[in-house]
């Protein structure tokens, strides 16, 4: 049976293929080449795992078999070294970028970023909590005895008499003020204002006046609760010279306990000021508004 | 590439930024931005593509920084929102790798003033590592930037691209040879551009230097 074929491979069979007919060449990565690449590449992981030791012994023993491997990772190493040095640098974006967005959304002025900090605004809550609870709990609390009248002359000179009667110390607290950097209580007893005392509740504010048996303490409502431990670094602890004192209260040891007085400075929030006479061994707090 | 800023002071920064502060953006900014545009300058080969996503990145962070959820880091949901910026503008219009600053370099020691040696070479040796760059695919690219560059691990890379890790070493693997073997072929390119306007240079003096004599041959042989 003759078989015709238009097939040209028919033609040179046991013979070179002319070059039309042969497949493409596909280039093949060279075995050597690859093998001491991944070396070199697992070399590099190393490195960057911090196992340099384990890295440089591969690599010795990988070259005794290809000495050119050794260039090849250097050639390698070094294009890398040049990408981790040297990252490009570009100019400082910072004010386009924040006009950028001041377009879109404007940043608050300085002067409100003050305004509103998040301690101003806690601040203002707290002042304003303490305003609630102290206008709760004089509206529930009956007033002891007349009312307070103002009476300095009186409440001036005798502190054990003042300290009997809760309507005449409450007008002594009323008679307390500063002028200029000294405590003026009455007309006669005058003591040094002191600023930033570093003192601890609740002894900061109980305060001892020459004799026993009286304690005063005085007090304005303030942002801040006696419960919270900042009082030796508030900055709110400032004295304001010539300013005058709103409330007061007085503390006898006999009627005047320390877990009353603790009680009524959890409702009231801690003085923004204090007096201290440390000679005399008189601590005294005054609120100042 | 560090910062030099603590998380929680990062996140005070980024609480501050929030609520309206323009310092503490300010600082953010600052703290961020080469590393931004680091990351996209490699990517692109440009520097007005870097500018561009670097300030469209910190917009758009700024604007939402409410959204930052504080489990992660700033930095990571930096790169991710500037990368996207990156991939959506070679999207529209495909950066053009900036081929003609390699042409236009000059190789070491033909420079007449001006800068150093030293630092021409540095500037050269610069150009021909952001050529070798381009010359790899984006993946590529992107792993060998974020690994080597910017000192990031493989799970964060492969967390951040969205691929195995293993594609992420294979990629590296990859990468760093053809980085090598394109960075070496450009170099001998360049070295022997440099030699033939050399040589050209060499010529043109001279031609210049015998240009006398033979004009006056040539005279001599008008006048006979």
């Amino acid at each position: 049976m003759s078989h015709s074929s238009t097939n040209p491979a028919d033609s040179w069979f046991g013979g070179p293929p002319p070059e039309y007919a042969r497949p493409p060449a596909i280039p093949r990565p060279q075995p050597a080449a690859h093998l001491s690449d991944v070396v070199i590449n697992e070399c590099i992981d190393l490195e960057s795992h911090g196992e340099i030791h384990e890295a440089s012994a591969m690599l010795r023993r990988a070259s005794v078999e290809d000495p050119a491997l050794l260039e090849r990772y250097h050639e390698t190493r070094r294009v890398l070294r040049a990408l981790e040095t040297g990252a490009p640098t570009g100019p400082d974006l910072t004010n386009r970028i924040i006009a950028g967005v001041d377009e879109r959304r404007p940043f608050l002025p300085a002067r409100s970023e003050r305004m509103y900090s998040s301690t101003r605004a806690a601040c203002v809550s707290g002042l304003l909590a303490a305003l609630a609870v102290s206008v709760v709990v004089q509206w529930r609390t009956p007033q002891v005895g007349p009312s307070a009248t103002e009476s300095p002359e009186v409440a001036v000179g005798d502190h054990a008499i003042l300290a009997d009667s809760f309507s005449t110390v409450r007008s002594v607290g009323a008679s307390i003020a500063t002028d200029g950097h000294q405590l003026r209580f009455g007309n006669d007893e005058r003591y040094r204002v002191g600023t930033h005392q570093a003192v601890s509740p609740p002894h900061a504010f109980i305060v001892n006046f020459q004799d026993p048996p009286s304690r005063v303490v005085t007090s304005v409502p303030s942002p801040h609760e006696i419960a919270r431990p900042m009082i030796h670094d508030d900055p709110l602890l400032t004295f304001k010279p010539n300013a005058s004192i709103t409330r007061t209260w007085f503390f006898s040891p006999e009627q005047g306990d320390l877990a009353e007085f603790l009680g009524l400075r959890r409702l009231h929030p801690k003085p923004s000021a204090m007096i201290v006479q440390p000679d005399k061994q008189i601590r005294d707090e005054a609120a100042v508004k | 590439m560090s910062t030099g800023m603590t998380k929680s002071m990062e996140l005070r920064l980024i609480r501050k930024a929030s609520a309206g502060d323009a310092q503490a953006a300010a600082v953010l900014i600052r703290a961020h931005q080469s590393s931004v545009f680091a990351y996209i300058k490699r990517m692109a080969g440009r520097d007005d593509t870097a500018e561009d996503v670097t300030q469209e990145a910190f917009t758009r962070v700024l604007l939402h920084l409410d959204r930052f959820d504080s489990r992660y880091r700033f930095s990571t949901w930096l790169f991710t929102i500037a990368r996207r910026i990156f991939l959506n503008m070679i999207e529209k219009k495909k950066p053009v790798a900036d081929t003609d600053r390699l042409a236009n370099t000059v190789w070491v020691g033909q420079h007449v003033g001006g800068s150093s040696e030293y630092e021409e070479r540095r500037d050269t040796e610069r150009e021909l590592l952001q050529q070798s760059l381009l010359a790899l695919s984006r993946e590529q690219r992107e792993i060998i930037v974020l690994f080597h560059q910017h000192d990031w691990p493989i799970w964060m890379i492969a967390d951040q691209l969205g691929i195995p890790e293993g594609t992420v070493k294979s990629h590296l693997f990859r990468g760093r040879m053809r980085l090598r073997d394109e960075y070496i072929r450009l170099e001998a390119q360049f070295a022997a551009r440099a030699h033939s306007r050399q040589e050209a240079a060499r010529l043109a003096r001279s031609t210049l230097t015998l240009s006398p004599a033979s004009d006056a041959a040539a005279a001599k042989e008008v006048c006979s």
